[in-house]
């Protein structure tokens, strides 16, 4: 909410600056987020009466105007703008007086005329855009005083960040009401009820009637008719405080409505009373299908969720939200029905969701409005209205329902307040800071019982009194303390110190971190496939509005960025899955790895060349860490990736191994790694430690050729079998040859070692030619020669 | 034949003076003291001498090799196995092949977070980043149709009418008191997600830690001593800070915790819109509501509860000017860290 100090300070008499208020507002929970000093006007920009008028005698388009500044003097202006009259209260520029746009006046001689100063229009006085003529002032200007100080120009706007809680702040003087309980200073509460002297005609019951059907929704209605008013624009004053305060200005009886809200925080709202079919005010829910045009010129098609103002034969507003477009406020309006009512907030906050339509009326209901403003805001605005629009207010004041005033009191014991703010403050200390905020307290023992006041719709519980104490004590009074208390043993989860192992143990590895959205969009979405994606509602864009289910094509993404062609990046993060029969959808967390890296020789096999081997050697390790011995790999090919590989452990899926290049470079390759970590750490177990036998191990190196539909994970595990005393077979080279299709050369080395005994050379020899044979006979081996 | 000796000492010392390399001194030391060698032969005619030369002869050849020996061995221990590198040699060149890689900085600054709230007694757990709405909202004390949901602007899933991405950590407030009983303190690190357009110092996507505590008399003097040591432990010096009445549903009192601004020392720039402060964290002892939301008693229990930004505090820590930079997979940025 932006705020006018000016017009603060009607209500607060405080010596503060702006900044030093700000400063208190904030510290005490009314966040001022910026103090904005609006431009000043130059001192010699004054106010001069027009007294006569002559065509100068060498130009056709310019005149003479006598101007009376005040003091006695009268100047000679010579002026181009055909809009000015004798009469006319005009801002005078004098000489040495600088414009908005830099402009300095100085004397000139014009056409053989001497003029002393300049007319302004109101863009040369940087008041807005216009620069049709001179900007003529309201005749109540007085003379020879500075424009500054008749418009209030060089004023102090107040940025308020104000919390929804505190729906007593979103007005002048709410604001000035709280400043004043903070600042412990007394302050001029607004007395606006309309005396008798000031209305005339027949009873307000004689012109229109109201009618309320929906009491809850609706808890207080007031109007106030007003005949004989002259739509116009709305006196200067008026509509600066409106710009500055951000409100576009309408007319005099709009304006005034709005000027009147922000002052008390009651909306209100103006109908043509012409325009109300039979006078009579109807409050109830829209009928299905009913339809209105709202003043921003939208049609909205209403439910009986929708609170509405009708006549007898139709909706003329939406209830709180906005008025309609038919009965509002014209050139041509003679009678106003005023109202100024409340409506049931959630009531208000639903309707405005569901039509999109938020406005500085909707905005103060949906947190709640003061009923005991309801009357007085009204008077105010009819008030206003009969003096600046020349309207009659006919007698008395439509209120209905009756209004039943019970008074709503909050209990809290003292000692519990102290507690809890750790503080030593006196059952009448904190009468006292209650009392400020109005929120007169009555002290039994250690009992404190608090009315609130109509205003205060925060405050219910024994807490919310403690928390004004502690903002009229001030929250830096209160002193840090080290807790005290039980403690339990507390370390990392299991899980989080295997996370920040891993990704030691990559940074190690020369990967980088990153850390990439939780969504992406369709081309991600097709470019990996894993299954359907959870879908966000209201997206940002397009392009985010899947929840990822892989980590791969945010890793891709960054990757094909980079020119480099040797980087390793990974990403532990957590990824998601529609779900049926839970609430939640399936959301575990996922390590992706990821390298730009060159392709091998073209002679290489595949698994070298692909730089599959070096992706296996990390995903080992890795493996190895959580101490996963039986991993499988399955080709599972996909259209997109060179190679797309799943990883198994114990039939389920934990993981995927894929690589790809792009068209534009084939020797670069994307190789990427991803791998259920929660998965992870449910299949991980503890290192299981054995002593290394003491006995000499013997290594001994067999390389051999088999077809290349033979995949070594067989080949590996069989070896294994064959005898205890093969501790160790590592397969170190893999070789193609052009003489020999289809097939590869495997070169492995295997560790031979006895538990009990050193070996002696011929037991090892014997193993070796059964190994041999084994190959042969089981998977069609040939030794290749030495 | 004395004087032979004395011939050769000074021969011998000169030579393995010159010596340079392990090789060199090898080579000498087979001259000098090997089978063929000049004191080997000497030593070998002592038998044929008489008596009184073999004595004085014998001694000198014998003191002349223990001297030898105890210089060769000394020689051994200083030299290198070929000669010291004579040419240029650059050592300024850089390294070329093992480099590490780098933890990103929100992790950086997320272990630290950790481990400070470790050492003072807290649990570290983590939630669901898809959370219901009676979690992210309800139980919080954020009713539907109340204007505080205005302060989170959400992400719906589709399809699900009570599926949101979680706009704070707090959500773990309640779901971690499920299994609980207290005395309790824990944080929760993690990612949260705001309906928001995104700018230097706005991202719709960041992090969060989550505290709470819940104990017999825990007071707002306890919630603000752990606020300021934290701070203390993470800059590693003290920092002015100041406290700020705030509304939070799921607090009361409310509090916001704002530092001193770290880049102009509270003198207004930029970063912190000329107010010299930093608003860090929001705070405050959690509402009785949600206390009976979580099965506590509140006549018998009180607690804080506070969310901490961890991109701002990360950026504060290292003087970074872009949120958005982070997420942004920018290798050169992240290789900084």
């Amino acid at each position: 909410m932006q705020v006018p100090y000016s017009w603060l300070k009607e209500y607060l008499k405080t010596k503060l600056t702006s900044e030093e208020l700000a400063e208190q507002f904030t510290l005490s929970g009314s966040e001022v987020e910026k103090v904005e000093h609006l431009k000043k006007l130059d001192e010699k920009i004054i106010i001069g009466e027009i007294k006569t008028i002559v065509k100068h005698p060498q130009a056709n388009r310019l005149q003479i105007a006598k101007v009376d500044i005040g003091k006695d003097r009268v100047f000679d202006i010579v002026c181009g703008a055909d809009n000015i009259k004798p009469g006319q209260k005009v801002p005078v520029a004098q000489v040495g007086a600088k414009l908005a746009n830099g402009l300095v006046i100085e004397a000139a001689v014009i056409r053989g005329y001497k003029s002393l100063g300049m007319l302004c229009a109101e863009d040369e006085l940087g008041l807005g855009d216009d620069h049709q003529g001179i900007y003529i002032l309201d005749n109540d200007f007085k003379v020879g005083q500075t424009l500054n100080q008749a418009l209030g120009t060089g004023d102090t706007i107040l940025h308020f960040a104000l919390t929804p809680n505190r729906a007593d702040c979103f007005s002048i003087v709410g604001l000035a009401r709280e400043a004043a309980a903070v600042l412990n200073i007394p302050w001029q509460p607004p007395k606006w009820a309309l005396a008798d002297k000031d209305t005339k005609d027949k009873p307000i019951a004689k012109h229109m009637r109201v009618s309320v059907r929906e009491q809850k929704l609706c808890p207080r209605y007031t109007a106030r008719y007003i005949k004989d008013v002259q739509v116009g624009p709305a006196p200067l004053w008026i509509k600066n405080r409106l710009i500055k305060a951000g409100i576009k200005s309408i007319n005099n009886i709009v304006d005034i409505t709005n000027y009147v809200m922000l002052e008390s925080g009651q909306p209100l709202h103006a109908f043509d009373a012409s325009l109300v079919s039979n006078q009579s005010i109807i409050v109830r829910r829209a009928r299905a299908g009913e339809k209105i045009m709202t003043l921003d010129e939208e049609v909205k098609k209403l439910d009986n969720t929708t609170l509405v103002i009708a006549d007898a034969k139709k909706v003329v507003a939406i209830a709180g939200v906005m008025g309609g477009q038919d009965s509002g406020i014209s050139q041509s309006t003679r009678t106003v029905i005023l109202e100024s009512a409340v409506f049931n907030p959630v009531s208000i906050r639903q309707t405005s969701q569901k039509l999109e339509l938020r406005t500085e009326s909707s905005h103060r209901f949906e947190k709640g409005v003061d009923m005991a403003m309801t009357p007085p805001a009204l008077d105010r605005a009819a008030k206003l209205i009969s003096e600046l629009a020349g309207g009659q207010i006919v007698n008395g004041r439509i209120d209905t329902p009756k209004q039943s005033t019970k008074d709503r009191s909050v209990t809290a014991s003292i000692t519990k307040i102290n507690d809890l703010l750790n503080t030593n403050l006196s059952a009448k200390k904190i009468a006292e800071y209650l009392g400020r905020l109005g929120l007169a307290a009555s002290i039994k023992k250690d009992n404190l019982t608090v009315k609130v006041p109509s205003w205060r719709f925060d405050i219910n519980i024994a807490e919310d009194l403690a928390e004004e104490v502690a903002r009229l004590h001030g929250y830096n009074k209160l002193k840090p303390t080290l807790m005290s208390g039980q403690l339990k043993p507390v370390g990392l989860p299991i899980a989080r110190q295997m996370e920040r192992t891993i990704k030691d143990f990559l940074v190690g590895k020369g990967l980088t971190e990153v850390m990439t959205y939780s969504y992406y969009g369709e081309e991600e979405k097709l470019l990996f496939d894993g299954g359907p994606l959870l879908e966000i509602a209201n997206p940002l864009s397009q392009e985010q509005k899947y929840m990822r289910g892989s980590l791969i094509p945010s890793l891709f993404t960054i990757l094909k960025k980079q020119d480099q062609d040797f980087i390793g990046i990974f990403e532990i993060g957590d990824v998601f899955r529609p779900k049926s029969n839970t609430v939640r959808p399936a959301e575990h967390r996922q390590l992706g790895l990821g390298y730009i890296i060159r392709e091998g020789k073209a002679n290489q096999p595949p698994e070298t060349r692909l730089q599959y081997r070096w992706l296996r050697s990390i995903v080992d390790s890795l493996l190895a860490e959580f101490n996963i011995s039986d991993p499988q790999y399955v080709n599972n090919p996909q259209s997109g990736w060179l190679v797309k590989i799943d990883i198994k452990s114990g039939g389920q899926l934990i993981g995927t191994i894929a690589i790809t290049a792009l068209p534009k470079k084939p020797k670069v390759l994307f190789a990427m790694v991803e791998l259920n970590f929660d998965q992870l750490l449910k299949l991980a177990s503890p290192p299981e430690v054995s002593e290394k036998p003491k006995y000499q191990t013997n290594q001994r190196d067999i390389a051999f050729w088999v077809k290349d539909s033979v995949q070594w994970q067989a080949i590996d595990d069989s070896l294994n079998n064959i005898s205890d005393l093969i501790t160790g077979v590592e397969l170190f080279d893999i070789y193609h040859s052009a003489e020999r299709r289809n097939q590869r050369s495997l070169a492995v080395r295997f560790t031979i070692q006895a538990k009990d005994r050193t070996l002696k050379g011929q037991e090892v020899d014997n193993l070796i030619k059964e190994i041999i044979i084994h190959l042969r006979d089981k998977f069609g081996a040939q030794i290749r020669d030495k | 034949m004395i004087d032979d000796i004395s011939k050769l000492a000074k021969e011998a010392r000169a030579k393995l003076n010159k010596t340079q390399t392990f090789a060199e001194l090898k080579k000498v030391e087979g001259l000098l003291l090997g089978r063929h060698s000049q004191l080997r032969a000497i030593l070998g005619t002592l038998k044929k001498r008489s008596s009184e030369d073999r004595k004085s002869i014998g001694k000198a050849a014998n003191d002349l090799r223990q001297e030898l020996v105890k210089t060769i061995r000394e020689k051994e221990a200083t030299l290198t196995a070929t000669q010291p590198i004579s040419e240029a040699f650059d050592p300024t060149v850089s390294g070329s092949h093992y480099r590490f890689g780098h933890l990103h900085p929100l992790e950086k600054f997320i272990r630290k977070v950790e481990d400070i709230f470790v050492s003072m007694g807290f649990e570290v757990l983590n939630g669901p980043q898809v959370e219901e709405e009676k979690y992210n909202f309800d139980l919080l004390n954020i009713p539907k149709n109340h204007p505080a949901r205005d302060l989170m602007d959400t992400f719906y899933i589709k399809g699900a009418n009570n599926l949101v991405l979680r706009t704070h950590t707090s959500p773990m407030q309640v779901r971690a008191m499920e299994k609980r009983k207290p005395p309790i303190r824990l944080i929760v690190p993690g990612r949260m997600f705001r309906h928001e357009a995104t700018d230097a110092s706005h991202e719709a996507m960041f992090y969060q830690c989550e505290g709470l505590v819940i104990a017999e008399g825990i007071r707002i003097t306890d919630l603000i001593g752990t606020l300021v040591n934290f701070t203390q432990t993470v800059f590693a010096r003290p920092i002015k800070y100041r406290l700020r009445p705030h509304y939070y549903p799921f607090v009361e009192p409310g509090m916001d915790f704002d530092l001193q601004c770290i880049f102009c020392q509270g003198q207004g720039c930029r970063v912190c819109g000329q107010t010299g402060w930093l608003e860090m964290l929001g705070s405050g002892m959690v509402h009785p509501k949600v206390l009976k939301n979580m099965n506590v008693d509140p006549a018998k229990f009180t607690g804080y509860a506070f969310g901490l930004g961890i991109d701002r505090w990360m950026m504060l820590y290292y003087g970074i000017k872009d949120i958005r930079l982070s997420y942004s997979g920018n290798l050169e940025f992240l290789s900084q860290f």
